[in-house]
């Protein structure tokens, strides 16, 4: 992954707000099959 | 009398499992915990402590005063002999000693036997190589590796070989963690160009994780992890070396058969390699006495659960082979979670070397996966001490992971692979043309990843700890 695009501060934000909301919501079972009886 | 629920081990799985329990059956149920050694550890951070770049205690936490807190007991022991008659399992203490505790329910947690003695030559205490298994081997590593690199500082080349140990272990994701981060901080100690650095894995192609590889959509271009690991491997200028099913250790150079290739060696002046994971050698006998170990159990020594054991071509494997409950077939209050539990089948396809060496990724259990399957173990012990019918499910084939591989643990400077698949193991039944679920899918490599790993690390050892809140975060 080349410099610029570790390093692009405002798309690293992006990525890291936006990929943790993913993981807390598939994590929660708020999105996908989740965990629960279904 | 209030029933007792007894949990065997107190990693990712038995440990989530005794924080649910703490409230789920409070005051219906009694629940004790028994672990050796009084601690938690937080593998997934170990990788650094092997490189020198975070101190061993900060991937640790005392087990007892958790459990005082939530009204748990805690009894340091390890468990010998499971009887499934009585109902009761005797425990060792650090001295030796042996008891018997009585249990209505119980799950088993005990996590994987490190059976370095699977491969000649390998391993921390008699072998020739180091593992970051534990934090006393991430120690020792850490300090194998400083010699290294401090002879490289005075001028001297070295080679440094990371990967597995065996043709069928498992957790290549925590070792390429590794290995990327050795890289990095060669980097940082401007060393690298003395190194030279080998991956070998028994993994069928790079990427492959031992989950038949991972893929995602990126802005609706379809994503493969193993171009990822491959673009990561060459832009690292690492050797690699896949398909390798390890043989021998002597000091100094590791040997391997490779599938589709010759036999080879490779020279190492450190080599920290996995070892393959099996099952935790304890006894199980019924209320006659008889051992019934070979019937609770499978050859690796993994607990037997509600899964599809019936031997199968690979493509006939199918999703819902995968336990639901993982509640042994005889006994319906006798659970396996975690590594504790025997998989059905391999994630990923095995091949064989020349001389008919089966070479197989295993598959991992991650911290989340653990988890996941300790709270649903604990919600259906709560419904059977109800008196209801457990139906909570956490099959591998429906369940998301997330795994965040470290590539330097710099906030600023770092990096780190994010991936999410969902479901693990592929069903091709719910997903014909990948297996997965891709709009719950991800892959991502970069600085936001170095700062999704500190945050899991702050995160878990919160909720761990069950400090204010922890029910806030999820497995």
């Amino acid at each position: 992954m080349g410099l610029f695009w570790r390093r692009f501060l405002p798309l690293q934000l992006w990525r890291f707000v936006t990929l943790n909301i993913k993981m807390y919501r598939i994590a929660r079972g708020s999105i996908g099959p989740g965990r629960r009886p279904h | 009398m209030k029933p007792h629920i007894l949990i065997l081990g107190a990693g990712f799985a038995g440990h989530t499992a005794a924080l649910h329990l703490s409230y789920l059956v409070r005051g219906k149920a009694d629940v004790t915990v028994v672990a050796p050694n009084n601690r938690f550890t937080w593998f997934p951070s170990l990788v650094w402590v092997g490189t020198g770049t975070m101190r061993e205690e900060e991937t640790v936490f005392a087990l007892k005063p958790v459990y005082d807190k939530i009204g748990i007991a805690y009894v340091d022991a390890r468990a010998k002999i499971i009887n499934v008659g009585t109902q009761t399992v005797t425990v060792e203490d650090a001295a030796g000693s042996p008891s018997d505790i009585h249990y209505d329910y119980l799950v088993n947690a005990t996590g994987p036997y490190l059976n370095f003695e699977g491969t000649p030559g390998l391993g921390p205490a008699t072998g020739n190589t180091t593992s970051i298994c534990t934090v006393e081997h991430a120690v020792q590593t850490r300090e194998r590796y400083l010699e290294v690199v401090r002879a490289a500082q005075a001028g001297k080349r070295g080679r440094i070989v990371v990967g597995v140990g065996h043709p069928a272990a498992t957790c290549e994701g925590a070792a390429f963690e590794f290995l990327m981060n050795v890289h990095a901080d060669l980097k940082r100690r401007r060393v690298r160009d003395l190194i030279d650095l080998t991956w070998l894995t028994n993994e069928p192609e790079f990427g492959d994780f031992g989950v038949d590889g991972v893929e995602a959509l990126r802005g609706g271009v379809l994503v493969r992890g193993a171009s990822l690991v491959r673009m990561l491997l060459d832009e690292s200028n690492v050797q690699a070396i896949a398909g390798a099913g390890v043989t021998r250790v002597e000091p100094g150079r590791v040997h391997y058969e490779r599938v589709g290739d010759e036999p080879g060696s490779v020279a190492f002046d450190l080599a920290m390699l996995l070892p393959q994971f099996r099952g935790i050698p304890m006894r199980y006998i019924d209320a006659t006495g008889t051992d019934v170990t070979e019937a609770m159990t499978l050859p690796s020594g993994f607990m037997r659960v509600d899964a599809n054991y019936e031997p199968k071509a690979y493509e006939a494997y199918r999703a819902d082979d995968w336990p639901a409950l993982y509640r042994s077939p005889s006994y319906d209050n006798v659970y396996a979670v975690g590594i504790a539990f025997a998989p059905p089948h391999p994630i990923s396809k095995g091949k064989k070397t020349g001389s008919g060496l089966a070479v197989v990724a295993t598959p991992p259990r991650t911290g989340m996966a653990s988890g996941i399957m300790g709270r649903t173990v604990a919600e259906n012990i709560a419904m059977q001490v109800d008196g209801k019918t457990p139906d909570h499910h956490a099959r591998m084939s429906e369940m998301p992971a997330a795994c965040i591989a470290s590539m330097g643990k710099s906030l600023w400077s770092g990096s780190a692979a994010t991936i999410i698949m969902t479901p693990v193991v592929r069903d091709f039944d719910r997903y014909p043309k990948y297996g997965r679920d891709l709009s719950l899918c991800d892959l991502d490599v970069g600085l936001n990843g170095a700062w999704t790993k500190r945050l899991l690390h702050s995160a878990f050892l919160w909720k761990l700890q069950a400090k204010p809140g922890w029910q806030l975060v999820p497995e």
